[in-house]
């Protein structure tokens, strides 16, 4: 086998999303982020990876308590609406 | 009463002890002085910088998420005391001293209190901002500018470019007392602003941040009455600021825990 391509649904807060992550590219280095990517009118589009987000190959995809923190933080300055 | 109401009665108790210790030394009025360019370095280095780049790493991620202004500016201004403080504190010794010392601890306080002034009233009064493009580019420009500043001050005040701050012995100069006594405003208004969204929000984490502010308010309080490095009524203040780095450390803690909790 030449190349595996991992492509997967994957559940973020309620929400489905796609991720793409290359494990095997004979003869060639290749990138190892897992990134989410889109289909669309115009074909497969591959976006940034997964940032902040653990066990997404596991299946149960979270966000790391980094992020969680960071998001709280953000919620208490962002005060009056 | 609960545990965190408990916690939080707990946690301003420092407060109006080291106000009164503050406030009695300042009237004694003591010279004796003591001076360890190894201990400040160490206890700014563990109680100011650290919690203060903790914060600055924080507020980044959350600018990174939200794309809020406010976020920037609160981690530009810990950023800038936090550095400030690492670098003041390692230049008691040669090649700087107490001026060198006092200089570059005062002006990175006031540019920190600035941003945190800015910060407060934008989030009070509703005016914030949120950046949609280019949120890593921008951090990543205005944290090192914050560096690159502090640095420039650090050399001209090593270079003997800025006006004198403090002599040892006579005190400090009106120009000292203009910038620390403006910086002590500012983190002072700071303080009450976030309070006062703690009683709206009731977030844990505006408590603490608002208790931290006030203290190094407090701690720029006595230093301003110091006539000596070192003396009685200075180390008080630095107290009041490694206190306020503490609280700075329990904000953080508060945060993880209640992102650990909601899992």
């Amino acid at each position: 086998m030449d190349n595996i391509i991992s492509l997967r649904d994957v559940e973020l807060e309620s929400t489905l999303r796609r991720s793409l992550v290359i494990f095997k590219a004979r003869g060639t280095a290749h990138d190892r982020d897992i990134r989410e990517f889109e289909i669309t009118s115009k074909g497969l589009v591959v976006e940034e990876k997964f940032a902040g987000v653990e066990q997404i190959l596991g299946g149960a995809a979270r966000r790391s308590m980094t992020e969680k923190a960071a998001e709280a933080w953000a919620q208490a300055f962002r005060g009056r609406r | 009463m609960t545990a965190s109401r408990l916690s939080k009665r707990l946690g301003a108790i420092p407060i109006p002890i080291l106000i009164a210790m503050i406030a009695t030394l300042a009237v004694l009025d003591l010279r004796a002085s003591f001076e360890s360019p190894l201990l400040l370095f160490a206890l700014n280095a563990v109680f100011v910088s650290l919690a203060s780049f903790l914060v600055a790493y924080i507020s980044a991620r959350s600018y990174l998420i939200s794309g809020s202004n406010t976020n920037l500016l609160l981690g530009s201004g810990v950023l800038a005391f936090g550095s400030a403080s690492l670098l003041a504190g390692w230049l008691m010794a040669p090649p700087g001293g107490v001026n060198v010392n006092v200089t570059i601890h005062n002006t990175g306080s006031l540019l920190g209190s600035v941003f945190h002034a800015v910060s407060a009233t934008m989030i009070l009064l509703g005016v914030t901002s949120e950046v949609l493009r280019f949120r890593k580019l921008r951090l990543i420009i205005t944290y090192l500018a914050v560096l690159v500043l502090i640095a420039l001050l650090t050399i001209a005040s090593l270079q003997g470019v800025i006006p004198t701050f403090f002599i040892q012995g006579e005190g400090p100069t009106s120009l000292r007392q203009g910038v620390l006594g403006t910086a002590l405003f500012l983190f002072a208004i700071s303080s009450i602003m976030f309070m006062k969204l703690y009683s709206e929000s009731k977030s844990d984490l505006l408590y603490w941040y608002s208790l931290a502010l006030a203290m190094i308010a407090s701690g720029f309080f006595a230093i301003f009455f110091s006539r000596v490095s070192g003396s009685p009524v200075a180390w008080a203040g630095r107290c009041a600021q490694y206190v306020g780095g503490i609280y700075f450390l329990i904000a953080v803690l508060t945060t993880i825990r209640g992102a650990r909790t909601k899992g």
